[in-house]
């Protein structure tokens, strides 16, 4: 269920102008896994991630009458995912500005021995080096890889430069990389 | 730096943002670096990976609506509210838990953990559970009533083959060698629940209105969802379930009604043997408690997986274990009996890996290059002397 952007133009026009409900489950669906994700590594309560990207939609039904002004729907439900999040953060008088500690979680890194597209061994590798990349740096990792954002809609959404994005992503996929290295080994090792 | 170039025009193109020029620059430094080719192309195949249906967000839909609701917002345009939790959709494919395989940065732990221990040295080391760990006493709530007619699948491995098998919910089960899982027509109904005897890889859909139970001798494992380990050997007198990612509660069953509850956090393990070891038996208590140990788990640098769930990706794998235990895994690996006419070589150790595709002459040839014995193959069986 890969939503393109044409798609979400049109699904735009039917909250907006017709009131759709369907379409508005709809989105919800398509984006609450990783809204509740971002959420989530910010606030690091399933709860309170739930809670917030509840909110959102909220607002989103209830200003639905002008939906279909926004120009970038996909980073506005971002944007609005993270004011609504430092705002819970706020409240409980927890750090207010972004965090450096974000606790990220992906779904799209995973072996699938139906596809053996990456056999499992690979795919234990490159999860471990991605944990092991700095937490802003597995974010937009996330962001760009899972979430589909562009660079410059990372860089607005966390008010960084584009050469930063541009070089947290140049990073993660240097240490993925040679985390996939190849290297020659015997097959059969035996009592070293 | 250039691969850092490398890296930069790849990461623009896989995010579709590389313009034309940038490819063919892309094109051009891969012809000077040939040996990045393998990475990348990995890296693309990553790329295709899409993330998996999250099957709660119609749950979180059914949750958003009803606060909407609270707060006076007129939802009646919306479906009725159907509350019979929809099952998992149905796409035919596995559904691996959500989370990356390796566990997040945990909090400081709050329990006792016996780290660094690596597998089960017989009547060594275990500690008996002390305050330090979360238990609670709570009666397992969840034993349904056996249906009067009950139709059982069971689906069980010899020795020597392994089994995938999916189960109706969208779980899947890897089944190793000399195994058998068992469950019934009810399953799916108000709980997902399986018997397991022998081993398992299980990859769990999340649903958390109905819970994965397994039984494994004297342990039960409620699941919501996630992947993990069981074993269960009736030959053995021990039960371990690891813990990949996601979260299981372990109950171990006492003799009194009394169970203990253990959560298992990614990266460990439980072992809970059937009886204490005999210098901690009280005579006089009859009913002393099974022993339970928990470690993490043994992660294999050089051969990049765990200890615990290498069988999974077709390797069998043994850390300093003694020729006994060795060619018990054998035996279930290549299904073949093993003898040991020279009783005392059972006490050799031996530490290392084999891949599925190579045969037991194979494996038989490397362990006598350094273990000092012999050995003969007829047929299925194999006389160690």
């Amino acid at each position: 269920m890969r939503l393109l952007l044409p798609d979400l133009k049109e699904i735009q026009d039917r909250i907006a102008l017709h009131n759709d409900e369907q379409a508005y489950k709809e989105l919800f669906h398509y984006f609450y896994p990783s809204l509740y994700q971002f959420a989530l590594s910010m606030v690091k309560t399933g709860q309170l991630a739930e809670e917030i990207v509840s909110d959102v939609f909220i607002h989103i039904w209830q200003k639905r009458a002008a939906l279909a002004r926004i120009q970038n729907l996909k980073l506005y439900l971002f944007i609005s995912t993270k004011n609504t999040s430092l705002n819970y953060l706020r409240q409980q008088k927890r750090d207010a500005l972004l965090p450096d500690d974000y606790r990220v979680q992906l779904r799209s890194v995973y072996f699938d021995p139906e596809q053996l597209l990456i056999t499992a061994e690979m795919i234990n590798r490159i999860q471990r080096a991605i944990h092991q990349l700095p937490p802003r740096c597995q974010l937009i990792f996330k962001l760009i890889k899972e979430d589909g954002l562009r660079h410059k809609e990372v860089a607005e959404l966390l008010n960084l430069s584009l050469k930063t994005v541009e070089n947290q992503m140049t990073l993660a996929l240097r240490k993925i990389g040679s985390a996939i290295q190849f290297d020659i080994r015997t097959t059969i090792n035996s009592g070293r | 730096m250039q691969k850092d170039r490398v890296w930069h025009l790849v990461s623009k193109k896989l995010a579709g943002e590389a313009s034309q020029a940038e490819l063919i620059e892309l094109e051009e430094l891969l012809r000077q670096h040939p040996e990045m080719h393998y990475a990348i192309q990995h890296i693309q195949d990553l790329w295709k990976l899409h993330p998996l249906a999250a099957p709660e967000a119609e749950d979180a839909f059914q949750k958003h609506l009803n606060k909407m609701q609270a707060k006076g917002i007129d939802v009646s345009v919306f479906k009725p509210d159907c509350r019979q939790g929809e099952p998992a959709q149905q796409t035919g494919e596995p559904y691996p838990s959500q989370m990356p395989g390796y566990p997040a940065k945990r909090p400081a732990a709050k329990r006792f953990i016996i780290t660094g221990m690596t597998a089960v040295k017989a009547g060594l080391v275990f500690a008996a559970i002390t305050a330090g760990l979360i238990f609670w006493l709570n009666p397992f709530q969840n034993k349904p009533t056996r249906p009067q007619t009950v139709e059982l699948s069971e689906i069980s491995t010899r020795n020597g083959s392994r089994s995938r098998i999916n189960l109706p919910d969208g779980s899947v089960v890897w089944l190793n060698a000399g195994s058998k899982l068992v469950y019934d027509k009810t399953f799916g109904g108000e709980v997902r629940e399986v018997t397991l005897t022998g081993e398992a890889y299980f990859d769990v859909v999340k649903n958390e209105q109905k819970p994965f139970i397994i039984h494994a001798n004297n342990i039960d494992i409620k699941v919501l969802g996630t992947l993990f380990n069981v074993k269960s050997y009736p030959g053995e007198n021990k039960t371990e379930a690891s813990l990949i990612h996601g979260s299981i509660e372990v109950l171990i069953r006492n003799r009194p009604a009394n169970s203990q509850k253990v959560i298992l956090r990614p990266n460990e393990k439980i072992i809970v043997l059937d009886e204490p070891p005999a210098a901690a038996t009280d005579k006089k208590n009859r009913q002393a408690e099974p022993f339970v140990a928990i470690s993490h788990l043994n992660y294999e640098t050089r051969d990049s997986t765990y200890l615990e769930t290498s069988w999974v990706e077709n390797k069998l794998l043994f850390r300093d274990e003694s020729f006994k235990d060795v060619a018990i895994k054998l035996e279930r690996w290549y299904g073949v009996l093993i003898h040991f006419e020279n009783e005392s070589l059972q006490q050799l150790r031996f530490t290392g890996s084999f891949i599925r595709n190579e045969s037991i002459h194979q494996a038989m040839a490397a362990l006598r290059l350094t273990g000092g014995f012999n050995y003969s193959i007829n047929d299925n069986i194999i006389r160690i002397y």
